[in-house]
């Protein structure tokens, strides 16, 4: 007998709203009692997180209901073609998960409501702070941010990339938290990157002034000017960078200038959600400088670095082999 | 009004405004379900798109909405699995695993999906404060918390609050939408 499987998400619905009927509860013990697997879905289906992850995705879906092409398919006038294979290439920045964190376990309380975005692998994303600043968010990061920022200070906190458009003539001043590190502005740009699952913190100024706190030490950073910490911890300061090859990635495109394969595909990974194995770590060490628009597949991009001859790659079940490259 | 039988039966006669209705329903609801397999927005939608366009072309087959859904949703399942076979033939694997650690069947995928969108119905059907006041409570706010932070009494949270379950207890038996009984027909 096959279980009424859509009999039991009413009655596990109605369980949520507290509108089962004595039958309907009894059921759901029954079902409960079904099995382990039944008992490990009810509790993921506790998880208020989750429904409101289904929230806002139902809402984006919502919005890209495309009636007028089913309109045109079922009265004839236009012939349906097999489209996400070919939509498949083109690289969408779509989807965005938003987790409205509601953290009720802050321990001084003074942030009420935060939300929580969490942008995944492949996608980027924009948004704007109460205070009208503008961050964007690049792919594998995390940002959470008061829904309205109070007089007294504007905080956030990044576990990812970021690049700020700080209001500026605001009496508060806007912190960034980055894990350990603490960036205090007034109203200026700057390029963040401070993977926490890398261990990274580098802060480029695009603009304006800010002052870069560690634990140990504060430096104040000038325009085209790049504090990064070390993996002693020591702050190192660069005085004279091109600050905008390190924001390019908001206009979509890979730019690196010298930078390490290491580095490279650590960000590959996020951006086009794959996973990369070094043949031999030295090659991990080869550096490239790269400007190019981001592509809608890893593979043109690993081809071009193949076309420089200095490496070469397969592909291994999930798994893309950076290899050395040997001569034919 | 939500979708019942009747809908279904004019859908089969050819009614293009009771498909419109059908069709804004459910096309997020299944695009959640197909984006849970394939992780692409895109693709999600156009496989969506196109199940919902085998469902027109077939319509006078059904008459009820309970087959209609497990149709929709079989359609669905199976161009999802398609192309995540697809891709794998290719050589392009995504992994799912970013936000399910564990192995879930098939079946409770649509379970889930099932869930929360008569969840979101249900709730969506509530005034707006006291919808707000409903979904703090769920995501496990105390009430002092609410009443702080929505700057109201805690008499009035739990006065919304009861009245928002005891407006829920009397409307949801009443969806209809996701009432099935069924065996999910393989195609």
């Amino acid at each position: 007998m096959i279980d009424n499987m859509f009999n039991i998400s009413e009655i596990i619905a109605g369980f949520f709203t507290k509108s089962n009927t004595e039958e309907e509860r009894a059921r759901l013990k029954e079902w409960l009692d079904q099995s382990d697997d039944h008992l490990k879905l009810f509790a993921n289906l506790s998880d208020y997180q989750k429904f409101e992850e289904w929230e806002a995705l139902h809402a984006n879906f919502e919005k890209k209901a495309d009636w007028r092409g089913i309109h045109k398919a079922i009265t004839g006038r236009a012939p349906i073609k097999k489209v996400y294979k070919t939509l498949a290439k083109i690289a969408a920045v779509l989807l965005i998960p938003l987790f409205l964190g509601i953290w009720i376990h802050k321990s001084n309380n003074d942030i009420l409501l935060n939300n929580t975005v969490v942008v995944p692998k492949g996608v980027q994303h924009c948004l704007t702070l109460s205070d009208g600043s503008r961050v964007w968010l690049n792919t594998g990061t995390k940002f959470t941010y008061p829904r309205k920022f109070n007089s007294k200070k504007r905080e956030v906190l990044l576990d990812g990339e970021a690049y700020f458009e700080v209001t500026p003539g605001l009496k508060s001043a806007f912190v960034v938290k980055a894990g350990e590190m603490d960036v205090v502005v007034v109203g200026t740009e700057f390029n963040v990157r401070a993977y926490r699952e890398d261990k990274e913190f580098r802060i480029t100024l695009n603009d304006g002034k800010v002052k870069v706190r560690s634990q140990n030490e504060e430096v104040i950073l000038n325009k085209n000017q790049q504090a990064s910490l070390t993996p002693d911890n020591e702050l190192v300061i660069d005085r004279n960078i091109d600050a905008s090859i390190y924001s390019a990635w908001r206009n979509h495109s890979l730019s690196y200038k010298d930078q390490t394969l290491k580095t490279i595909t650590e960000d590959l990974e996020r951006y086009y959600n794959v996973k990369f194995k070094f043949e031999k770590p030295e090659l991990s060490h080869i550096r490239f400088s790269i400007n190019v628009q981001r592509f809608n597949d890893v593979y043109k991009l690993l081809d071009l670095l193949k076309e420089t001859g200095k490496i070469d790659y397969t592909i291994k079940r999930e798994t893309i082999i950076i290899k050395e490259n040997r001569p034919k | 009004m939500p979708i019942n039988d009747k809908y279904i039966i004019d859908i089969a006669k050819g009614n293009v405004d009771s498909f419109k209705r059908f069709y804004t329903v459910l096309f997020p609801v299944l695009s959640v379900y197909a984006y849970r397999l394939v992780r692409n927005e895109t693709e999600a939608r156009d496989i969506v798109q196109e199940s919902m366009i085998i469902y027109w072309e077939k319509r006078v087959q059904f008459d009820n909405v309970d087959s209609a859904k497990a149709f929709l949703y079989s359609v669905t399942r199976n161009r999802c699995l398609n192309l995540i076979r697809d891709r794998e033939i290719e050589g392009r694997y995504f992994s799912y695993s970013q936000y399910f650690s564990e192995r879930k069947t098939e079946n409770n995928l649509i379970i889930e999906n099932e869930v929360h969108a008569q969840l979101h119905r249900a709730i969506e059907m509530l005034p707006a404060q006291t919808r707000k006041i409903i979904k703090m409570s769920m995501s496990g706010m105390k009430n002092q918390t609410i009443a702080d932070s929505l700057e109201i009494s805690v008499n009035t949270v739990k006065t919304l609050k009861k009245a928002g379950y005891r407006y829920l207890k009397k409307m949801v038996p009443r969806i209809m939408l996701f009432l099935f009984s069924c065996l999910i027909h393989p195609f």
